[in-house]
């Protein structure tokens, strides 16, 4: 079994129709840890040691969020800043991430219509995960299809339900198998 | 009519003298000691006769230049004196040697006697300690390097003095000499590590007991115990009582109380001191001047040439600049105090005659009356033009931008950590002896005393301070502090701890560039730690708290205006609190209204 890492940012998650109940279910799998960064670093100030030593525990590194402003919430882009630096994730030195795998696990608020390039948002939401993933890629990491949730503000509690179990069983399957073998 | 005066009387007239003299002759731009001096010469037999004693008040007062070696010594620890080993023995040896040759060589050729020019050459070599370091003082130049060289040649006469005193006697027809060299030396050593052990050992505990008792008077009179006590123990071991204390200061530069210990006795030795110019100028036998006048301004003006010279030469060998040099040469030329104890022991001893002795005495006595003249005239007349040749030498003195911490409770500590954590200087000033005793044994540099004496900041380097932090628990001290700091050096940041809101803006209002309330930060904290309990995010918590931070301090900085006015300042806390509510609940509005559902 590999050890999953949740990433998890929110900033007010108890406020969450959907988020909250992923990150819960997730954290109740043997082999996931979740760290709720704006729990964890409500002033933003992280804790990069403790992120590193995670990262290290980890096979499987998930960034989950829900989408704002075309991109993560503000404590994601900190995390990355100030955890990923050279000699750890990447340049000369240790390299902790490589051959990890990675995975997106992001929700919006609009539909996938409006994630179109003639849509409201004017591009596929893969080209604003980009990013991300390219993060990752430069860190040597496998990217894995990403774990998408649209309209995610008015999902019905049988959809919802649905949802939580799609997203386990991503897990789950991630915690089994090696990608790609 | 000395004789009748009551003790109360005799005071008067010195205070007066004092009173009266100093601070005109300061005004004068002649100095604190040539007034002295001179009001001595006027309530003494010389002048309006109105004291006698003459001889007893000059025993009695010598102790103020005990005092003032006393606390040399403890400006200087055994590292800083190892430093100055060379220009002490070498500087300081070849002053009196050189001086000797010169002055005796002199002396020969105005057919003295061999042994008369000898002795006199010996005691006139010496200068007068009070003298020299009290002006250096009055300049503000003891630490600078001229007045390190001074010190340090000073010093070595002092050392010069112990064999002196003991070979002097065997020239004489009494060779009877006191004490077997090896036992004598073991007794010195035997009380020197009585002071260290002692000093080591038993003062930390008795100086925490006196302390703990808070009567400033009994610490003082401990104080002087102490130092009383060290002098006449090192003179029963046959050291000059000035050497004594000095050594014992040295002893005790290290221990935590030395700020404290200077403090107190630093009042007595400037009365005593003044006391002893006083009794020097009352001794002044105008009637040799009157009789003789030629040979005594002859002699002054020789004394002082000869040995201004020799000094002025070694002044440069030391690497001091010109003006440096003169000021080194004036400061030391004069004959000084020992020079009263040696020509007394060589007319014990029959060496020279009773003229001679007397005679000597006055050249003396005018030397270092003259001394203040000619440091004045120097500093008017010649510096101006030797200045402009060569840039000043500055000293670069440890300590420098260091950050004192005033007051080291719970609140000055942590501040401290954070400083010293990032290898950042820190000086601690507290008050609390248990305290001091507890950071002592954490490794801390600690200040014991009042941080409303400016003695105090200044023995702690204040001037060499990058930044103040006043985080005293006593509000009204801190801002006395705060006052005082400000007046005196205007242009260090200060940053201090405030009690409440009100002491808040009456900080701002005295200067302190910044200011923090002594239990905001963590209150506010505790709030955020609640809102989390009730449900907020922390995030959230973390959000709301620094909003209500940022509209709080909004409020309490325009209340300022209000400070005055106790009326005006409840009615707008009352306003400034319902404005505050209607901000925070617009906030939170907008808050919930806001789309985080998913």
């Amino acid at each position: 079994m590999k050890n999953i890492l949740i990433i998890f940012a929110h900033p007010a998650p108890n406020k969450s129709g959907l988020n909250r109940h992923l990150a819960a279910e997730a954290a109740k799998l043997k082999n996931v840890e979740v760290r709720e960064l704006y729990e964890l670093y409500p002033n933003l100030h992280i804790d990069v040691r403790a992120e590193q030593e995670a990262l290290r525990r980890a096979d499987v590194l998930v960034f989950q969020f829900p989408v704002q402003w075309f991109s993560s919430p503000a404590i994601l882009k900190e995390w990355q800043d100030s955890v990923l630096t050279n000699g750890f994730a990447y340049g000369d030195g240790e390299r902790a991430l490589r051959d990890k795998e990675f995975l997106l696990a992001v929700s919006t608020g609009g539909s996938p219509e409006s994630y179109q390039t003639k849509g409201r948002h004017g591009a596929p939401l893969s080209q604003y995960l980009a990013p991300f993933e390219q993060t990752a890629r430069f860190c040597d990491m496998k990217i894995i299809d990403p774990f998408t949730v649209q309209n995610a503000g008015d999902l019905t509690p049988d959809l919802l339900q649905r949802t939580v179990q799609n997203y386990t069983d991503v897990l789950i399957q991630l915690g089994k198998y090696h990608y790609g073998s | 009519m000395g004789a009748d005066q009551t003790f109360l009387e005799g005071a008067l007239i010195y205070l007066a003298a004092a009173v009266v003299a100093v601070p005109l002759f300061k005004r004068l731009g002649l100095g604190a000691v040539l007034g002295y001096l001179v009001a001595g010469m006027a309530i003494g037999p010389s002048g309006f006769g109105l004291i006698g004693g003459v001889d007893a008040t000059l025993q009695f007062s010598e102790f103020g230049v005990v005092l003032l070696m006393f606390l040399i010594g403890l400006e200087l620890n055994p590292s800083k004196l190892w430093k100055l080993r060379k220009p002490i023995f070498g500087l300081g040896s070849a002053q009196v040697l050189l001086s000797i040759l010169v002055l005796s060589m002199a002396a020969l050729m105005l057919d003295v006697p061999l042994v008369v020019a000898l002795g006199a050459a010996t005691a006139l070599a010496m200068s007068s300690t009070p003298v020299a370091l009290q002006s250096l003082e009055e300049k503000g130049l003891s630490g600078s390097m001229v007045g390190r060289l001074s010190f340090s040649t000073l010093l070595f006469q002092d050392i010069a003095v112990i064999p002196l005193l003991a070979l002097l006697p065997l020239m004489g027809v009494d060779a009877a000499a006191e004490g077997g060299g090896f036992m004598g030396a073991l007794r010195v050593i035997g009380v020197l590590v009585l002071i260290i052990v002692g000093g080591q050992f038993l003062l930390r505990p008795v100086f925490r007991f006196i302390a703990d008792t808070r009567l400033r008077e009994v610490f003082t009179a401990f104080s002087l115990l102490l130092v009383i006590g060290t002098g006449l123990l090192m003179q029963q071991v046959g050291i000059s009582m000035a050497l004594g204390t000095f050594l014992a200061g040295v002893l005790l530069a290290e221990s935590e109380y030395r700020h404290e210990l200077e403090l107190n006795i630093e009042p007595f030795k400037g009365l005593l001191l003044g006391l002893f110019f006083i009794a020097v100028g009352m001794s002044v036998d105008l009637s040799l001047l009157v009789s003789s006048p030629l040979a005594i301004i002859g002699a002054v003006l020789g004394l002082i040439t000869l040995k201004g010279v020799v000094l002025y030469g070694l002044g440069g060998f030391a690497g001091l600049v010109r003006q440096d040099r003169m000021l080194f040469a004036l400061l030391l030329a004069q004959g000084g105090e020992f020079a009263f104890v040696l020509i007394a022991l060589l007319k014990n001893q029959a060496l020279i005659s009773v003229e001679a002795a007397a005679f000597l005495i006055v050249v003396a006595t005018f030397s270092m009356l003259v001394t203040p003249v000619l440091l004045m005239i120097n500093d008017k007349f010649l510096q101006p033009r030797l200045t402009s040749s060569s840039a000043l030498e500055s000293d670069i003195e440890h300590n420098e931008n260091h950050v004192i911490i005033a007051g080291y409770g719970r609140f000055g500590q942590i501040v401290g950590r954070l400083l010293s954590s990032l290898k950042i200087p820190v000086t601690v000033i507290d008050h609390d002896p248990n305290q001091i005793e507890m950071l002592r044994r954490f490794g801390f540099k600690v200040f014991y005393g009042d941080v409303t004496r400016l003695e105090l900041l200044e023995a702690a380097g204040i001037s060499k301070a990058k930044l103040l932090i006043l985080a005293l628990g006593d509000g009204e001290m801190l801002m006395d502090a705060a006052q005082m700091v400000k007046e005196h050096y205007p242009d260090l940041p200060i940053l201090a701890r405030a009690a409440n809101r009100g002491d808040m803006n009456r900080l701002k209002e005295v200067g302190v560039n910044d200011a923090r309330r002594e239990m905001f930060a963590s209150s506010l904290e505790i709030g955020e730690l609640a809102l989390k309990q009730l449900g907020y995010s922390a995030h959230q918590a973390h959000k709301t708290a620094l909003k209500f931070r940022g509209y709080d301090e909004k409020m309490l900085e325009a209340s300022a205006q209000f400070r005055d006015d106790e009326k005006l300042l409840i009615n707008y806390a009352k306003q400034s609190r319902i404005h505050l509510e209607d901000l925070m609940s617009a906030d939170q509005e907008e808050l919930s209204k806001r789309e985080e559902g998913w």
